[in-house]
């Protein structure tokens, strides 16, 4: 029996939305494959042997400090650019700049259709912590507790960002979403 | 209209997510799978010199792609190591990567 397959298995399940919370928290692929990477590494090297219930909430607490890190990271280097070019205000308005994270076709864009877009733009506008706590309680199944140990935070602080990350989809999407 | 209750925003929500998923193009289901393979057996690795050459984001990820294009295989991000830098290297179902 190979004593990775209970890892392999965890990971083939959890890589795909993984990779989608990645791409829709950085607004770009190549950010997002290279932070789910970094993940599935970490977890294997530094976790394989806790047990398995664990291996959820610790995978996503590594993707999201990975996330928060880069943040910071382009954050500081947006900031440098516009010291560079003062004129240049275009890393100042993040939904207009957020590039599309898909690898849109004319085939893909019809078929993902307007609400799809909708509700990615809804989500970019999500604060990080809210986009967070809503992505990994509204679709990838956390409970609180799990939430709260991805977010490194107190299940208090994912209850209040989960609430507050409702309204606000609801009111970006509208009435009649989808 | 009637308003959508809570749980059915929420589910519709996560079927447009769901959706999302199912329609990631071929390549980057493809990625993702190597780098689940290369994260379980993490055993290969180049090591490029650069002899004098500075070790840039710009030049490693120009021999990243270089690599990744004309040997067919996806590289891990690349690590320093000294002046010079490491690539793992995913080691197998890499071959039909596309161009």
């Amino acid at each position: 029996v190979n004593d990775s397959a209970p890892m392999d298995k965890f990971l083939r399940a959890v890589q795909s939305r993984a990779f989608r919370i990645a791409q829709i928290a950085m607004g770009n692929t190549a950010d997002a494959l290279d932070l789910v990477q970094d993940a599935m590494f970490k977890l294997v090297e530094k976790y394989a042997d806790r047990p398995e219930n664990e291996w959820m909430p610790l995978f996503y607490r590594i993707l999201n400090s990975r996330i928060n890190d880069l943040h910071r990271r382009n954050k500081v280097r947006n900031r440098y650019r516009s010291w560079l070019s003062p004129l240049d205000d275009e890393f100042e308005d993040r939904i207009q700049t957020a590039p599309d994270p898909r690898n849109q076709t004319p085939e893909s864009e019809t078929e993902i259709g307007e609400s799809m877009d909708k509700l990615q733009e809804a989500l970019n506008i999500l604060p990080p912590r809210q986009q967070q706590a809503f992505l990994l309680r509204a679709w990838e199944g956390l409970d609180v507790r799990q939430t709260a140990a991805a977010m490194e935070c107190a299940e208090g602080s994912v209850k209040t960002h989960y609430s507050r990350a409702i309204p606000s989809l609801r009111e970006q999407l509208g009435e009649h979403w989808p | 209209m009637n308003r959508m209750t809570e749980n059915e925003f929420l589910s519709a929500i996560r079927l447009h997510l769901d959706k999302s998923i199912a329609q990631l193009d071929a390549d980057i289901g493809l990625r993702l799978d190597s780098m689940r393979e290369q994260a379980l057996n993490p055993s290969k690795k180049v090591v490029v010199d650069l002899g004098e050459l500075r070790a840039t984001d710009k030049l490693v990820q120009t021999i990243r792609t270089n690599l990744e294009h004309s040997a067919s295989v996806y590289i891990h991000r690349w690590q320093p190591c000294g002046n010079n830098f490491a690539f793992s290297l995913i080691p197998s179902k890499c071959q039909c990567l596309p161009d």
